[in-house]
């Protein structure tokens, strides 16, 4: 099974942005940069289904792609394509999908994984714009994934703590959630895959057309401060009472009635408070 | 393609305003009366303000259509599949020629996974301008539309603009579209739009629920949870077993957790987890402040205790004044009775040990 992972290189999310650029806490130039975590899980996810014919291909585009590359590599990956932008581009997604997919497509594959968010951009279009420019399914999110003798099944988490099984005809995009292997790469193989050759292919000489962003990025800031809900005690009650509730923090005591019987009076009598919530028919 | 003309404009006239239009495409679950279709609608009148027309794009029973032209949209596409469902690929594929014939100003979606995969779709078959998860759109002095998405773990916002003359194709997240309704003042047309499906791209193997002591605490709508109350380790088989039967995760206290009855990353509280589900089963659980913390944005909290005097009464929607160790065989058993299926259904499941089980198709 051919299998590519699209991996990005974020930076490391404890760094301090303080308000953005401007502020002195700002310092791109000082970043860590190192593979996107969800980036990690879907490796994770491509050495399960490679099995022992089968190949993984980590690609990726944009600022620091190299680094994300060397940390694939330690994590498995057999080969490394880095897709070189001269120009300098300021890569939008549908843009860097675009020469994604042409460099999948000059790669083939049978499926392609990749994580489901950035965590930098929280973006978690990719996948499905991948998946548009290859014309495949596209199953999102991703906890676990499966080889079989048709294919593979993927299983993807549903609301309430559900799962479904899902089959996609081949080939077919993955976005997987979770967090990378918590096993990491011994010291040898990081120095390995630290002198390990990169593949570089120039994104001009990709069947792209003409590559031109298709959004503006036009700044960064501080988000508007969410409103901060603030306690006022009730004017109507007694003094005593409203200091009461300054020393709990604001909290208001709800006035439940007990519920006294046998242990089968009380099962119904549960039973009819989830009902009426809706957690049982 | 069957028309059917809902009131009173005719599609000719109503076509020539599409030029200035913005469109919404609801996803299935996001019609009204369910949140997030109306506050898409209401974000697209504020940009179209004070003419333009308004199309909203509807995935299931035209049911709501009424109701969406008094909110005020002046033409609904409904797309028409045969099973009911519409899956991304076959609403991205009918949309696009329409979007492409039409060249609205903006196109809106919700964040939804569904939503998120036919805006991706529509970007990449388009070449659009995609700006996805925006929490805000302002337009610029020239009228250009801006979006505002938060990065970097929401510490920071971006603010993005469609390039040129590419359609903008927008994701807003739940809860950050304009609030409040608007008033329809213009008459609908309606219009089917046949939606084949594609069943051959994705083939449902099967649903499954995690069994209780695998599900994350986080993910879970109902958490059935134990404290010294239950007892023993045994007693808190029960919590787990309720916990299976109520399709929830199983939670402890700490105490609970120090007597070895349950493993940490079961514990609630404020050297726990912080959760919020929409219902908390506490069971022999006192309620001191250092656990129900934890559990302070629970939606209804059920409590089951024999001291009568216990602060969890306090926290409680509904009490029960009782052990542990005899209400809960007899819920169990009630449930039993009404879903015979249910635990055994999810004793069947391996996903907590990340293995299929017997129940997965590939068996």
């Amino acid at each position: 099974m051919r299998l590519i992972v699209c991996v990005k290189a974020v930076p490391d999310p404890g760094i301090p942005v303080g308000a953005g650029p401007g502020d002195p806490s700002w310092d791109p130039a000082s970043w860590l940069w190192d593979l996107n975590p969800p980036d990690g899980a879907a490796l994770t996810v491509a050495a399960c289904l490679r099995g022992t014919e089968g190949t993984v291909t980590a690609v990726s585009v944009g600022p620091h792609a190299a680094r994300a590359l060397r940390r694939a590599l330690a994590w498995g990956a057999d080969r490394a394509v880095l897709l070189v932008d001269k120009g300098g581009l300021d890569l939008d997604i549908v843009t860097a999908a675009r020469i994604l997919s042409a460099a999948i497509g000059r790669l083939g594959f049978d499926a392609v994984l990749c994580g489901q968010a950035a965590v930098d951009s929280q973006g978690e279009s990719l996948p499905a714009v991948l998946a548009g420019f290859l014309e495949c399914p596209l199953i999102s999110p991703v906890v676990e994934a499966w080889r079989e003798a048709d294919g593979l099944v993927a299983r993807t988490r549903l609301p309430r703590g559900r799962r479904a099984l899902l089959q996609p005809r081949l080939p077919a995009v993955l976005a997987v959630e979770g967090a990378p292997p918590q096993v990491d790469a011994t010291l040898p193989v990081y120095l390995q895959a630290l002198t390990a050759p990169l593949e570089a292919w120039d994104i001009s000489t990709l069947e792209v057309g003409a590559v031109a962003p298709q959004v503006t990025h036009l700044g960064l800031g501080a988000p508007r401060p969410r409103p901060k809900k603030i306690f006022t005690p009730d004017s109507r009650l007694s003094a005593a009472e409203r200091l009461r509730q300054l020393m709990t923090g604001g909290r208001v005591e709800k006035k439940t009635d007990l519920f006294t019987g046998t242990a089968a009076q009380a099962a119904e009598h549960l039973l009819g408070a989830l009902r009426r919530e809706g957690s049982i028919a | 393609m069957s028309v059917t003309v809902f009131a009173f404009r005719s599609t000719q006239e109503h076509g020539e305003q599409m030029t200035s239009s913005v469109w919404v495409i609801l996803g299935p679950g996001e019609m009204p009366p369910a949140p997030g279709g109306l506050p898409l609608l209401a974000e697209a009148r504020r940009l179209v303000e004070p003419a333009g027309g308004v199309t909203v794009v509807l995935t299931g029973p035209a049911a709501a259509v009424e109701e969406l032209a008094a909110q005020g949209a002046t033409r609904i596409l409904v797309l028409d599949a045969a099973d009911g469902g519409v899956d991304p690929i076959a609403a991205a594929e009918v949309l696009t020629e329409r979007l492409r014939d039409e060249r609205p100003e903006t196109c809106l979606l919700s964040a939804s996974r569904w939503g998120s995969e036919v805006a991706g779709r529509l970007a990449a078959r388009l070449g659009a301008a995609l700006l996805p998860g925006c929490v805000g759109l302002t337009r610029d002095g020239a009228g250009r539309l801006e979006g505002v998405r938060p990065v970097y773990g929401s510490r920071l916002v971006a603010r993005v603009a469609a390039t040129g003359g590419s359609l903008p194709i927008v994701t807003l997240r739940p809860g950050s579209e304009s609030a409040g309704g608007v008033s329809g003042r213009q008459p609908a047309t309606l219009e089917r739009i046949p939606c084949p499906a594609r069943p051959d791209w994705i083939r449902v193997l099967g649903e499954e629920q995690v069994p209780p002591e695998a599900l994350d605490l986080g993910e879970a709508d109902v958490v059935v949870a134990g404290g010294l109350g239950v007892g023993s380790r045994q007693g808190f088989a029960l919590v787990e077993e309720l916990a299976g039967l109520l399709g929830g995760a199983m939670g402890a206290t700490r105490m609970a957790v120090d007597a070895g009855w349950a493993p940490f990353s079961r514990q609630i509280g404020l050297t726990g987890r912080i959760i919020s589900p929409r219902v908390y089963v506490a069971c022999g659980i006192s309620g001191s402040p250092h656990h129900m913390d934890g559990v302070r944005q629970a939606e209804l909290v059920v409590a089951i205790n024999t001291d009568r005097h216990a602060p969890i009464f306090t926290y409680a929607d509904v009490g029960i004044l009782g052990d542990v160790r005899e209400v809960l065989p007899a819920l169990i058993a009630t449930l039993r009775r009404l879903r015979p299926e249910a635990r055994d259904a999810a004793a069947l499941l391996g996903g907590g040990t990340g293995r299929p089980g017997p129940l997965d198709a590939r068996s």
